[in-house]
């Protein structure tokens, strides 16, 4: 994957957290138009770095698909993106 | 402008059909969800661009024999559009055109590297011309020889021409194939 300025922010968001997020409070954060995000975690989710599945909280509101980062990903987050995971294991 | 539903509609509509399952559900409730009618409109024109990128995925997996029956009917489809063209005065450029756009649908699919698509677009090139200066050095011989005169210089490296044709189609597609199977994971296309 080419290492744009949107992939590093998208990544590294996922590497800041560690709950799932909603693709479209994603673009809210990031302030990226879904246009980007979209296609981007549908990469993210075919290279299996990123995997997503329905929140089961239906108490808060619409349903909503969640995205989260892989243990595949954030090896490759460390390693190929250089992005620092807090989780533990820097950039190596 | 339309409205974004039917956006929507549209995009669930351009998506291959074992994908909707997958992504129809997302777009709907995420377009239900924005906040306002602008960020509905972005929503939506988003699933519209990935259901087209989705659907630009499948048919480069059908040119590689990815999806069976339907595979077959693109590659005639394929043949009968190559064997149409020919037919017609400007066949170099309508076959670059036709090989461009393959090779474009081919780069959908796998783990491109600058590696591989370097030699698709290199064979591409090279490929497209020699087979121009081939039909052309033909042409030119079978023209001299009608007119009793020797072929042109420049005609005389026809077998060159072939050669370079070959080394070309083989290179792109092992490039493609080679591109096409280097996958991290199993796809969502399935």
């Amino acid at each position: 994957m080419r290492r744009t300025p949107a992939l590093l922010a998208v990544v590294g968001f996922f590497m800041s957290r560690t709950d799932p997020i909603w693709g479209l409070q994603l673009t809210k954060e990031l302030g990226l138009p879904s246009g980007t995000v979209y296609p981007l975690l549908e990469r993210l989710e075919r290279e299996g770095f990123v995997v997503s599945q329905w929140d089961s909280d239906q108490a808060r509101g619409p349903r909503r698909r969640l995205y989260a980062l892989t243990e595949d990903g954030r090896a490759w987050a460390r390693s190929r993106l250089s992005i620092e995971d807090p989780k533990g294991g820097g950039p190596r | 402008m339309k409205v974004p539903e039917a956006v929507v509609a549209r995009a669930i509509a351009v998506t291959p059909r074992r994908l909707r399952d997958r992504y129809a559900p997302e777009w709907t409730s995420d377009v239900a969800a924005a906040e306002n009618p602008e960020q509905r409109r972005e929503v939506a024109r988003a699933a519209l661009t990935l259901a087209w990128s989705l659907r630009r995925q499948w048919l480069a997996r059908a040119l590689l024999f990815r999806e069976g029956w339907t595979s077959v009917g693109i590659w005639v489809a394929v043949a009968v559009v190559v064997g149409t063209l020919a037919l017609l005065p400007l066949f170099p450029l309508t076959l670059l055109a036709l090989l461009a756009l393959v090779a474009a649908l081919l780069m959908q699919v796998g783990r491109p590297t600058q590696a591989t698509r370097t030699v698709i677009v290199v064979s591409l090139i090279l490929g497209v011309a020699a087979t121009v200066y081939v039909a052309w050095s033909l042409g030119a011989g079978v023209d001299a020889a009608d007119a009793g005169t020797p072929a042109p210089t420049a005609s005389r490296w026809t077998g060159a021409g072939l050669i370079i044709m070959l080394v070309c189609a083989a290179s792109f597609v092992s490039a493609a194939v080679h591109q096409a199977r280097s996958r991290r994971s199993p796809s969502t296309l399935r």
